[in-house]
């Protein structure tokens, strides 16, 4: 373990946390449509009226609606069929996708990440960790897809300290072989936080719901004795241990991260099932990524 | 100079000497290059999972996916087009894998048994390959020279 040293420490702690609280919020519209997802009594007809007057969002659930990734057979003209199609938890998860998309598209030089790449590896690990489940007979939960998309929020904000503390960090990895310490482990050590809880701070000044706050906190670490398990963040970690096994956004942190024993015990993990995950997700990654990109 | 980019499950021939073959982001996935000097061509493959036995209708719409089928492929490709396995040199790296102490995440081990077992079936040795450890690596070939490098890391070197 690296001491803590004060004078290192506490300048960009100070500062990261700055930038975390002046960071801009989701437009309002992804709060809501979170809400009314969990609201058994959701007025459906006022929620389409709301949604009409942003023409943006219309125009989105509207390419979404009639993409052939949401399998579309007949061309939808209005908001309310493309809705009613789409259902609203397909619709939440649209809204927010569109709104974090361009903060995911761009490059990140700390990370060594090149323009596309976080958002490519965001979609990845949200389909991959919904397929996950369906393949293990899971129910998902419900903001599983979007806890995904948001679990790397953090590293936005990160990526100008990692680019300042490089050499530290990369030292602090250890060298190749058994004893290498895990990338969020290090981040935590040199900068006083790390990504993980970066994004999570990010969603609870949004006020999301509290089990993407975890989902998110704890994708690295989805056994802490802090939480009681959570399929999410478990899920979520898996998804995200093949997205860096099969190189969807891996930088300046390669594939160091540990996999949770623990979860791969209880979810009864082999590879098989893994490399079928991985090959499904591939291209829907591509299809997603351009629709909201393109 | 033309760089052409190897997209994951994608290959790519060239035998334009201002090319140079480029793949990024290999973690567990391999990159395999050919290279014939006489034939004056060469080519590289990105694959990501070992064996399409699960997924015959992916391999089949997509081969390069998948070691066994890309290889098979890849190969046959380059002999049409006047590569012989006495002058083909082929480099491979990748193959790298997660910190898992359950050995779950073992893809790019997988990946390489069946690149080498694709390579005896085909009468082909490795000539050069840098393979495993934790870091993502990034593949070169020039067409011009033949030359292979990667970026381990933050480090570019020439694999040979
Ligand atoms: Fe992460
Ligand atoms: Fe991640």
């Amino acid at each position: 373990m690296i001491p803590l040293n004060s004078t290192n420490i506490n300048k960009p702690l100070k500062e990261i946390e700055k930038r975390i609280d002046s960071y801009p919020a989701m437009p309002a519209m992804c709060q809501h449509l979170i809400k009314s997802c969990e609201d058994p009594d959701v007025n459906f007809k006022k929620l389409v009226d709301e949604i009409r007057y942003d023409p943006g969002i219309t125009a989105n659930i509207l390419k979404m609606a009639n993409s052939a990734y949401y399998g579309s057979s007949r061309r939808i003209e209005s908001l309310q069929t493309a809705m009613v199609r789409l259902g609203l938890k397909q619709i939440s998860e649209i809204v927010i996708a569109h709104s974090v998309a361009d903060r995911l598209v761009k490059k990140l030089q700390g990370y060594d990440l090149r323009p596309e790449e976080l958002l490519k590896h965001s979609v990845w690990v949200a389909i991959a960790a919904e397929d996950l489940a369906n393949v293990l007979h899971i129910k998902p939960p419900a903001m599983l897809f979007t806890a995904g998309l948001l679990h790397d929020l953090g590293k936005i904000i990160l990526d100008d300290y990692i680019l300042d503390q490089r050499e530290a960090l990369l030292k602090a990895t250890g060298n190749n072989g058994e004893d290498k310490i895990s990338f969020d482990i290090v981040e935590h050590q040199i900068l006083g936080i790390n990504h993980s809880e970066v994004g999570a701070q990010l969603l609870e000044n949004w006020n999301f719901p509290e089990e993407l706050v975890i989902a998110v906190r704890y994708h690295h670490a989805p056994t802490d004795p802090d939480i009681e398990y959570d399929p999410s963040a478990a899920m979520v970690h898996i998804a995200d241990m093949l997205a860096y096994s099969v190189g969807i956004g891996i930088g300046v942190d390669g594939l160091q991260y540990v996999s949770n024993p623990e979860v791969i015990e209880r979810l009864h993990l082999k590879p098989i099932i893994l490399e079928g995950v991985a090959s499904r997700t591939l291209e829907k990654m591509e299809e997603l990524k351009s629709l909201l990109v393109g | 100079m033309g760089q052409i980019v190897v997209g994951i499950s994608d290959r790519k021939i060239s035998r334009n000497p201002a090319d140079t073959l480029i793949t990024y982001s290999l973690g567990s996935c391999l990159g395999i290059t050919v290279y014939d000097p006489v034939a004056q061509l060469g080519g590289m493959m990105h694959c990501m999972l070992p064996i399409a036995g699960a997924d015959r209708e992916k391999a089949k719409a997509n081969p390069f996916m998948f070691v066994d089928t890309g290889m098979a492929t890849f190969l046959q490709e380059l002999f049409d087009l006047g590569v012989t396995r006495k002058n083909a040199v082929v480099k491979v790296c990748g193959g790298a894998r997660v910190l898992d102490s359950k050995d779950l995440f073992r893809i790019g081990e997988r990946n390489f048994i069946v690149f080498r077992k694709m390579m005896w079936k085909n009468g082909l040795m490795i000539a050069a390959q840098d393979v495993g450890g934790s870091s993502a690596r990034t593949m070169f070939l020039e067409i011009a020279s033949g030359i292979v490098s990667v970026k381990n890391g933050t480090k570019i070197s020439e694999l040979k």
